[in-house]
């Protein structure tokens, strides 16, 4: 325990680095959490649902949360239901054995809701698109409100997603 | 360079036996699959060679034999045969579908007795992962038993790659499971330079080592975070993403990819690196290995993470070998079963790794091989960018193509385990590819894992294992 928290002081905050890291996390995230608090004025939950994705995209949506993006600070926040959210994020060409899933969990989460589509997969099908066993892209089978290409974008693209299903 | 291969032609009915000698002879099943020319078998023996058994089927009514008394893997894998090839097996007890989701229905196995009650998780999972269906038969707390139904990211890639160029073939088998994309890639691109006998030089050879050890080691430092998290430290799960995202960016200037897609493609790589990027490589992984031990340390000596890890999830020796399960949660069981070791292709045969075995087969078991084999992973690109400096040119030089039809089998130890491609060229075309993810062999292994568990280490003992719903469904 004292390894710990000797390692947490250690450490320190790192999105303080992410100016020089990365692009202006902090300023999409800024207008992020403006843009959340002006709509719903407390945090804005997000059920990711994975409708057949090779799990790259999954990687990426994981790291939002990693302390370079901690995406939680813009009152972001991962629900494990969909009744509890507010958007959903979508990966994957739709398979069609992720089909009625996909509905049923859209279908439960209460209006208006918003869908982002993330992946080039959820776009268009991507490199699965003439496979006989998926459906292909989101909006096949749900309404997506945004959609981020990549394969698989990056946890920026991701950012700026949201942010622009939001305004 | 290349793997050495046995191929036997027998008849249908004998294969049963075949698979009976070879496991008497500590051999392991790889994978099985159907294809036009008949019903393969692949093995790997521990005398370092590969066995490919090919039985021609029937015209009329072709069915195959069940060798899931030998080896239990088959179980799923002939389900899927019939599933995708249409091909039945004769006298197997279960005949449900596997891959294709067609009927409303599926019967799972019912747990009688006073008191048990079921809880169904999924297909949707509560966080950021994969989908797949699982049904606990739960006592109290404790678990009685787990019954998984996969197939849910479904596909259809075995068909989806028939008839496909290579190039847009490795494009395709680099997103059968993202976050082992470089081991695919390595193992088809191996497939496709076996096939047309095609000889690869060191430094594309020493480059595709150096990728697949940096795919390892950034899954295996996610994975202990997630763990830890798991187990109810989240402030040391955010010091590993750090790691991650450090070493993720370090791709992004080295491969112009955060996961090191498409950098491995037949005949050649896509990226190349510098002298400059090589040094700097090693200056990282210093860093990298500095900052893996403190958090080692940590670890280690964390009572409250210990007494979760420690007990937890116990996969033994017996139940390991009895499953042939495959990669690190072989390992830490104690049944090592390294490819890099096994098949020693260059690089491995001139930089042997060791063993990162442990015994326990628990949690902690798994935790600790993935500090080992980073740790060893750490080393080897070390060794590997030192010998790639020590050749006046680093560059990329593509191999020459002697002949442009052919049959090749490629296996690479991938972070989870061994990753298998076999791909039958025609008109440097794929005839036909087919591919195995250890998550076969390992998804059954889970259900015995957290037998007599409690429900609430679930989340524990299945990150500990990682197991790829999309390479396995694909």
């Amino acid at each position: 325990m004292w390894n710990l928290t000797k390692n947490i002081f250690k450490v320190g905050i790192q999105t303080k680095n992410i100016l020089q890291q990365t692009e202006n996390v902090e300023v999409v995230g800024k207008q992020l959490a403006i843009s959340i608090n002006r709509h719903l004025g407390r945090a804005l939950n997000i059920r990711m649902i994975d409708a057949g994705s090779c799990n790259g995209c999954e990687l990426e949506i994981n790291n939002i949360n990693n302390p370079y993006y901690n995406i939680e600070r813009f009152s972001v926040n991962f629900v494990a239901s969909p009744r509890h959210a507010d958007m959903l994020l979508i990966t994957g060409p739709v398979t069609k054995n992720m089909r009625e899933a996909l509905l049923r969990a859209y279908e439960a989460t209460p209006d208006p809701k918003l869908v982002v589509a993330i992946g080039d997969c959820a776009h268009c099908g991507g490199v699965f698109n003439s496979s006989d066993a998926v459906i292909g892209a989101v909006d096949k089978v749900v309404p997506v409100n945004v959609i981020v290409k990549g394969c698989p974008p990056t946890p920026m693209d991701i950012i700026q997603g949201i942010l622009s299903a939001l305004s | 360079m290349h793997i050495e291969i046995k191929h036997i032609e027998t008849e249908v009915e004998r294969q049963f036996e075949l698979a009976q000698i070879y496991h008497d002879e500590n051999a392991v099943l790889l994978t099985e699959w159907v294809a036009e020319e008949g019903w393969y078998t692949l093995y790997l023996s521990t005398k370092k060679e590969l066995y490919c058994v090919r039985s021609q089927l029937k015209n009329e009514n072709p069915y195959i034999v069940d060798l899931t008394a030998v080896f239990p893997v088959c179980a799923r894998l002939q389900r899927a045969i019939f599933d995708l090839n249409k091909v039945p097996t004769q006298n197997t007890v279960d005949t449900r579908p596997w891959l294709i989701h067609d009927e409303q229905s599926y019967n799972f196995v019912k747990v009688g007795g006073e008191g048990v009650h079921e809880i169904p998780v999924g297909p949707i999972h509560a966080g950021i992962i994969e989908p797949g269906h699982f049904r606990f038969s739960v006592v109290g707390e404790r678990v009685l038993k787990l019954e998984q139904r996969l197939g849910y990211t479904h596909k259809g890639i075995h068909q989806l790659l028939k008839n496909k160029s290579l190039e847009e073939g490795s494009k395709i088998i680099g997103r059968v499971s993202g976050d082992n994309t470089v081991a695919y890639a390595y193992a088809f691109a191996m497939a496709c330079e076996q096939a047309v006998n095609a000889k690869i030089p060191f430094q594309i050879s020493l480059l595709r080592g150096i990728l697949l050890e940096r795919e390892r080691i950034v899954n295996h430092i996610s994975d202990i975070g997630a763990i830890a998290n798991d187990a109810g430290l989240p402030t040391l799960q955010a010091s590993f993403n750090i790691l991650k995202e450090n070493f993720l960016q370090k791709n992004k200037i080295y491969a112009n990819h955060r996961y090191l897609m498409d950098c491995i493609l037949p005949f050649k790589n896509n990226i190349e690196l510098s002298k400059l990027q090589l040094e700097e490589i090693r200056t990282e992984l210093v860093q990298l290995s500095q900052r893996l031990k403190e958090l080692e340390c940590i670890c280690q000596t964390h009572i409250g993470l210990q007494d979760r890890l420690q007990n937890t999830g116990i996969v033994t020796t017996a139940l390991a070998m009895r499953l042939q399960a495959l990669g690190i949660v072989a390992k830490a069981s104690g049944f090592c079963f390294d490819v890099r070791k096994l098949l020693s292709i260059y690089p491995y045969s001139h930089f042997p790794v060791t063993n990162a075995e442990t015994t326990t087969g628990d949690v902690a078991a798994r935790v600790s091989v993935r500090f080992k084999e980073s740790f060893e992973s750490i080393e080897l690109i070390r060794q590997f960018s030192r010998q790639l400096l020590s050749y006046s040119e680093v560059t990329r030089r593509s191999a020459v193509i002697p002949r442009s039809a052919g049959f090749g089998i490629g296996c690479v130890e991938g972070w989870r385990g061994p990753i298998t491609v076999i791909v039958a060229i025609e008109n440097n075309n794929l005839q036909w590819c087919h591919f195995h993810d250890p998550s076969w062999q390992n998804w059954p292994t889970l259900e015995y894992a957290v037998l007599n568990n409690i429900v609430a280490d679930f989340p524990l003992i299945n990150k500990s294992l990682n197991l790829s719903y999309s390479g396995h469904d694909s």
